[in-house]
């Protein structure tokens, strides 16, 4: 349904339902869009976790630019009505006069909603900035490691806040983040903003198993949202934590990984296969025949080597092997340009994970990857990240309102 | 076969070359001579450049030799020509002793695991995309941490065995599937040109951005010619003579 909604009539609609007010609370919604707003949330969850994974990836994160918490109480909640209005396909609602300048920067006017998602985290700099909240930070809420290999940009690297935006149209997610980034001037600022195209997770099954930009199907494996059991076990935060705010919640790692490319691509395909452990064509993994087979990692060829070898991406990342713990990834391809020191594709995975234990989930399984995956030989991390992020707001609170409870 | 025993002396000639120079590099730090044990450091690793292509990450081969300093487990210091190079270039002479003496060790143990280094000419060719990579990615890439500032050590010394590795598998290149085997040499003179024109005693940062690009630009071009061979040669050659 969402995405029959159109910017244009809600532009001219807000126009006049507007006066003075910056942003839209739900309550003034049309009814016939009051489905549609289930985008916002995902039962006691933020949307864009556990929902079907979009098309189109804008992730931004942002340093505080106040000590105040009572002014990031005041941006979340103007973010959580101006979110609940972008999810709907509706524009932000300025006073409308040619004198002022326009609340919504309009640049997804026209477009439908698209299914967008808004997912909004703290991270570790959002305690340290606002000393009155240190109380409130979870104890495993700590800036990640270095791993072998890692070459991280601090620009593009932490932050207090993040935003992931997730829409089928590009421009949509695009103009979300810009709009609760205008939203916010004062209280927080741009950190570093990234853009995904191409999602390199499936949703489940039904779905075809996206390739990433290695030319391989990506996630086989892995956990779906739609499985609710796993997400209670391994992504959703519950009672352990040591802070009731986070309790439905979960942590997100945002990792963008440089691919090399053309030095990939002059592999061969054995070469290739045997560093992803799968066959290209099919995804299915060396010891078996289709995608979806089991992984076996005790087969063997006639001279007894293992045919899924022992840097194997996929026998490394194995859960079997790594405590038989498994993430929610998330994670979209990105295209950046050229590097100007190589000349070659500034391209690569950005990816996001969550999880409901960094430490012993993502931290364990990335410390393993970096000393042992062959793949790491053609990947390079350039930024890292950790944000927890709360759970969906009860009605009529904003989202993260119980950190100031 | 011809390839496979010219590809096998390059090794071991490498990693005989590390066994002297981290010998040499154990007995200058011992006696106190600075100038001498940066220069056998820079000697070994210029042998171990040619080596990195026959070892194996995924076995935990690479790490406690190049020794970078992001390898080393929580709680413990980094071993290996990264510990030492860190060492000798702050001038710090007895931290740089003790993971001398354990590459010292080390030399003699992958002279002796490397000496039946046998590969086929597909094989060989396939390394080589891999040491281009290391090259592009680590050293122009700005991956490596640099102590001595002197990475036209590990240009030179890629450069150099990549290209002994293309002459190993010309003639039969030259049999098999002469076109690709021309263009690797046109590449492969190319990333020559380019490296040599870099000079030889520069230090990083009296090379130009441009420089390094111009090194990548072509050493990307190298693999990819090296990529092609490794098929066309596939299936020629067993190296059994030497198994």
């Amino acid at each position: 349904m969402s995405r029959s909604l159109s910017r244009r009539s809600m532009l001219a609609a807000s126009g006049a339902a507007a006066a003075g007010a910056a942003v839209l609370a739900t309550a003034s919604l049309p009814q016939s869009l009051a489905a549609a707003a289930r985008s916002f949330t995902d039962g006691a969850h933020q949307a864009g976790i556990a929902t079907a994974v979009q098309d189109h990836l804008v992730f931004a994160t942002f340093d505080l630019t106040t000590n105040s918490p009572a002014d990031l109480e005041r941006l979340l909640v103007t973010w959580t009505g101006a979110i609940k209005a972008l999810v709907v396909g509706q524009a932000l609602a300025g006073s409308g006069v040619l004198e002022a300048p326009p609340a919504d920067t309009g640049e997804a006017a026209g477009s439908p909603a698209a299914g967008l998602t808004v997912t909004v985290g703290f991270g570790p700099a959002l305690f340290e900035a606002l000393p009155a909240l240190q109380a409130r930070r979870p104890a495993l809420l700590q800036e990640l490691p270095s791993f072998p290999g890692d070459q991280l940009d601090p620009g593009r690297s932490g932050g207090a806040i993040c935003l992931q935006a997730c829409a089928q149209d590009p421009i949509v997610a695009f103009h979300a983040v810009r709009n609760l980034a205008r939203l916010g001037l004062g209280t927080v600022a741009l950190r570093a903003f990234q853009v995904g195209t191409g999602r390199t997770t499936a949703s489940g099954r039904s779905e075809g198993t996206p390739r990433n930009l290695l030319g391989f199907k990506d996630g086989t494996n892995n956990l779906v949202g739609s499985d609710q059991k796993a997400m209670d076990r391994y992504v959703w935060v519950g009672d352990e934590t040591d802070q009731a705010w986070l309790r439905g919640g979960t942590y997100l790692v945002a990792r963008r990984i440089r691919t090399h490319l053309e030095v990939w691509s002059s592999l061969s395909l054995d070469a290739q296969q045997q560093v992803i452990g799968r066959f290209r064509a099919s995804g299915a993994p060396l010891s078996g025949r289709h995608e979806h087979d089991a992984v076996n990692l005790d087969a063997v060829n006639n001279l007894a080597q293992p045919l899924i070898a022992p840097s194997a991406h996929i026998r490394v990342a194995a859960p079997s092997l790594n405590g038989g713990t498994k993430i929610l990834r998330r994670g979209y391809n990105f295209t950046d340009g050229v590097d100007p020191k190589t000349g070659e594709l500034d391209a690569g995975l950005f990816f996001i994970c969550f999880q409901k234990n960094p430490t012993t989930q993502f931290v364990a399984l990335q410390a393993r990857l970096a000393a042992n995956d062959a793949l790491s030989n053609y990947t390079t991390h350039t930024s890292s990240a950790l944000f927890a992020i709360p759970p969906a707001p009860t009605p009529g609170s904003a989202i993260g309102a119980a950190l100031f409870s | 076969m011809a390839g496979t025993n010219a590809y096998r002396r390059q090794v071991v000639q490498a990693t005989e070359r590390f066994a002297t120079s981290t010998t040499a590099l154990d007995a200058a730090i011992s006696g106190g001579n600075l100038a001498q044990a940066q220069a056998a450091e820079l000697e070994a690793q210029a042998a171990f450049d040619v080596v990195r292509p026959e070892l194996q990450v995924g076995l935990g081969q690479v790490a406690p030799l190049d020794g970078l300093t992001v390898d080393a487990a929580p709680g413990t210091q980094a071993t290996g020509l990264h510990a030492v190079e860190r060492a000798l270039w702050s001038g710090d002479l007895p931290s740089a002793a003790a993971p001398a003496a354990a590459l010292k060790g080390a030399g003699l143990l992958l002279e002796v695991s490397l000496s039946r280094t046998i590969k086929t000419p597909s094989v060989i060719a396939q390394h080589q995309v891999e040491q281009l990579a290391w090259l592009v990615s680590q050293v122009v890439g700005r991956g490596q941490e640099r102590f001595s500032h002197r990475d036209l050590v590990d240009v030179e010394a890629t450069v150099g065995a990549v290209s002994g590795a293309g002459a190993a598998i010309e003639p039969l290149g030259l049999l098999v599937d002469p076109q690709g085997t021309y263009v690797l040499q046109d590449r492969l003179a190319r990333l020559q040109t380019v490296a040599q024109a870099m000079g030889h005693s520069a230090t990083d940062a009296e090379i130009s951005a441009a420089s390094w690009r111009e090194l990548a630009t072509a050493a990307d071009a190298a693999a990819a010619a090296f990529g092609t061979m490794g098929g066309s040669l596939n299936g020629y050659g067993t190296g059994r003579a030497y198994a």
